[in-house]
């Protein structure tokens, strides 16, 4: 498998829209924290273009990526090379590479303005983002022959868990602010990785006030270290699951 | 060797292969006949193990190809319409199936050198034409001296002096 993973690395390295995401995410994060004088703020400008940027990038390019790889992986499953090494060289590859550009571009200034703790914590929930929706991608592009279809499977589920499910908890918070639904808010919560990882952020910077009652329900769930455990569990399930349904699928595929 | 036994696949609506049994032995050389689309490409790719059929069983050596690929090693395969990255060139190519291949021994460089391959190897595979591509495809299913060699219209595309280098290399 280290066999194929050289050649996946070799290539992607060579992509240069890796470089110009970990170039663009290093302009914003730079500017975020030398624009705002108050360091927590940067943070919270930088939490929010990594919210919405990094997701997008990571299962955008997987995606495209995947399709354009099709010529690879034939070439590979006539040669004595386990179809599930193959796809999981792939993944590592992606995931790997798109943790690089966001460490090199946000991990750096966040090290060097962030205090520690709260830098590395926002680092490997990044790393995790970033892997999260690199599956994701791996599972939109099994599920659809067609490229502009799958693409366009990514971008919709993209949004949905950048904006609609947002608004959909916002709805049901509304819609029932008379009943004490604060700790289904926690649950739901579970099933949107973007909303988790600003839930592990906003508690980890003690901004949780901002968020009222509910930030204190949070706070008692996610902000031991029991929640905090559970929740990067949560995040490792995120991964793994989309992932390997994929790995299924494609092992038993035609090509 | 390869033993193909009622093998069932298909695609959507339409049956490729009904129930489909051959066997080969070692020494032989088969020729697969037939009209388009009559599913030759289908069970080339079945006993590759890159198309799965619904029922049956191959037998490689004895041993059900299911789950395996070690067999492959012993297979050369020249497809019909060979796809590669197109941004990988000849010379990566080349280096990556014999890197993958890992194969002990003297390869065998005799298409390689009469299709002149090292004058453009790095001519990317995107750039190529489709007789090319072939001859590229004929190299690396002749390279590893393999036991079994599975070509599929191995002369479609080829320029007459390749096309008579192939047969010539397959007597």
């Amino acid at each position: 498998m280290i066999n194929v993973l050289k050649f996946v690395a070799l290539d992607i390295l060579k992509n240069k829209i890796v470089i110009a995401y970990a170039v663009m995410l290093a302009l914003f994060s730079w500017s975020a924290f030398s624009l705002e004088e108050n360091e927590a703020k940067g943070l919270l400008t930088v939490l929010n273009i990594v919210l919405l940027t990094v997701p997008l990038v990571s299962v955008l390019f997987s995606t495209i990526y995947v399709y354009n790889s099709s010529e690879f992986i034939e070439l590979l499953v006539s040669h004595p090379v386990k179809r599930s090494k193959i796809w999981i060289a792939l993944f590592i590859g992606l995931s790997a590479a798109m943790s690089l550009a966001y460490i090199i571009g946000t991990g750096i200034p966040l090290l060097l303005f962030a205090d520690f703790a709260t830098a590395m914590m926002m680092i490997v929930s990044g790393c995790m983002l970033s892997m999260i929706f690199v599956a994701i991608a791996f599972l939109c592009s099994i599920l659809a022959r067609d490229k502009a279809k799958g693409i366009g499977i990514s971008i919709m589920l993209w949004l949905y868990f950048a904006l609609l499910f947002d608004a959909l908890v916002l709805f049901l918070f509304f819609q029932f602010s008379e009943y004490p639904i604060e700790k289904m808010v926690v649950g739901l919560s579970a099933l949107s990785p973007i909303d988790m990882t600003r839930i592990l952020i906003l508690l980890r910077m003690d901004v949780s006030a901002m968020l009222g009652h509910t930030g204190a329900i949070f706070k008692n769930y996610f902000g031991t270290n029991w929640g905090l455990i559970f929740s990067f569990g949560l995040m490792l399930v995120w991964i793994l699951v989309p992932f390997l349904i994929s790995l299924k699928k494609f092992v038993n595929r035609d090509l | 060797m390869i033993k193909v036994e009622n093998i069932t696949k298909q695609f959507g609506k339409f049956k490729a292969l009904d129930d489909v049994s051959v066997h080969m032995n070692q020494g032989e050389c088969i020729a697969l006949i037939g009209p388009n689309g009559c599913g030759k490409t289908t069970l080339i790719k079945s006993i590759l193990g890159m198309v799965l059929p619904q029922e049956g069983v191959i037998l490689f050596d004895g041993k059900s190809i299911k789950n395996d690929d070690i067999y492959r090693n012993q297979i050369g395969y020249m497809p019909q319409i060979g796809r590669y990255p197109v941004n990988m060139t000849i010379g990566q190519v080349i280096t990556m199936i014999q890197s993958i291949r890992n194969q002990q021994g003297e390869l065998d460089f005799d298409l390689y050198n009469r299709f002149e391959l090292d004058k453009m190897l790095e001519k990317r595979m995107g750039t190529l034409s489709g007789g090319t591509t072939q001859k590229v495809s004929a190299t690396l299913a002749f390279m590893f001296h393999s036991k079994v060699l599975i070509l599929d219209e191995p002369t479609a595309g080829l320029d007459p002096i390749a096309s008579e280098i192939l047969k010539e290399k397959n007597h």
